[in-house]
């Protein structure tokens, strides 16, 4: 792997993310807004991955302190904050879905903005 | 270019193409459909830099379970843009949210692009050891962190069921509480759980008007607080 795939992976994140708070802002449909939330978290998530890989591995590490484990240390740090994502974005959607649903029994629409208690 | 770089543009197209045809399809199933590839791409990016216990975490989550997740609250909720169309404002308002996402994202890319990365010489390539992610997820440096995250993911399911009980809001209008669901007794008498459970033959039909009157106890506080 060389630095320009680092720098295209970390610039397709940052597009993912961009594209994801759009979807979150102008959507309608809150199902939709939803999904693009979840999609800037696995953003974020693919530029840790990304970033920890091209760290130096294992006991080379200074920043990490002493090492308790060989092997490649600093991209299986990287993976396992990853897999923290991962965790809450399924507590995300799980909860934001189930308020799509409770929402939806008040006012029978699923689109943000009819949402609001006027008329 | 070698392989590597023509699989990283290749997935990333993928995604992109994913994300647009979110973004842009008229029908809200085809986009989560079209989601379903980009979250695909991006578990395909994870193989490129060597994380696969990683990209199988994502096809099972994101491209499983979340997509699933989704195509019920959907199914659940039906009635968006397929009937109405936008209102006027919406084109504004989208033309404001691509605003702040093009600042967003150029500021990021900027940011990228000025920061002069190098590959440490220690940095190795190849997949990463899944035993390692394992033996770090119950170490002394994230044991902590995993329980944590289990009783976050208990809490927000458990939460989730309660948010979504038919009891929590009764439907509105009360069409159908008689047909489609069993009887189910007003907020007031939880002291006797056993009638949540069984609903008893002379259930439904005292029960009714008492929950008609909770809906429109409900309706009306809403009201109140709009005006």
């Amino acid at each position: 792997m060389t630095d320009g795939m680092l720098v295209g992976l970390l610039l397709f994140g940052a597009l993912l993310f961009a594209l994801g708070l759009y979807g979150a802002l102008a959507q309608r449909n809150a199902v939709r807004v939803l999904l693009a939330v979840e999609l800037m978290l696995l953003a974020g998530g693919l530029n840790v991955v990304a970033l920890t890989r091209f760290l130096p591995a294992g006991a080379e590490n200074r920043r990490l302190g002493p090492l308790p484990l060989a092997g490649d240390y600093a991209a299986a740090l990287g993976q396992t904050t990853t897999l923290f994502f991962l965790a809450v974005a399924a507590a995300e959607v799980a909860i934001g879905l189930a308020a799509v649903i409770a929402a939806y029994r008040l006012r029978p629409t699923p689109n943000v903005d009819e949402m609001d208690e006027r008329e | 270019m070698n392989g590597q770089a023509v699989a990283f543009f290749a997935l990333a197209a993928v995604g992109l193409l994913g994300v647009i045809g979110f973004l842009r399809a008229p029908r809200i199933l085809h986009a989560v459909l079209a989601l379903v590839a980009a979250f695909l791409a991006v578990a395909g990016l994870f193989v490129l830099v060597g994380a696969e216990f990683l990209a199988a975490a994502t096809v099972l989550l994101y491209a499983g379970a979340i997509t699933v997740m989704a195509v019920f609250a959907i199914m659940l909720t039906p009635g968006g843009e397929e009937k109405r169309g936008a209102p006027r404002w919406a084109r504004g308002a989208r033309g404001w949210a691509g605003l702040v996402a093009a600042g967003v994202g150029a500021a990021v890319a900027t940011s990228v692009l000025a920061t002069p990365f190098q590959r440490s010489p220690y940095a190795v390539d190849g997949p990463t050891d899944t035993a390692l992610l394992g033996t770090l997820l119950l170490s002394d440096r994230y044991g902590l962190h995993f329980e944590v995250i289990t009783l976050v993911l208990l809490a927000a399911l458990v939460g989730a069921i309660v948010l979504a009980r038919e009891e929590a809001i009764p439907v509105r209008g009360g069409a159908r509480a008689p047909d489609a669901t069993p009887p189910t007794p007003p907020p007031a008498p939880q002291k006797t759980p056993a009638a949540l459970r069984e609903p008893t033959a002379d259930g439904p039909a005292p029960e009714a008007p008492a929950e008609r009157e909770a809906e429109r106890e409900l309706v009306g506080a809403g009201r109140g607080d709009g005006r």
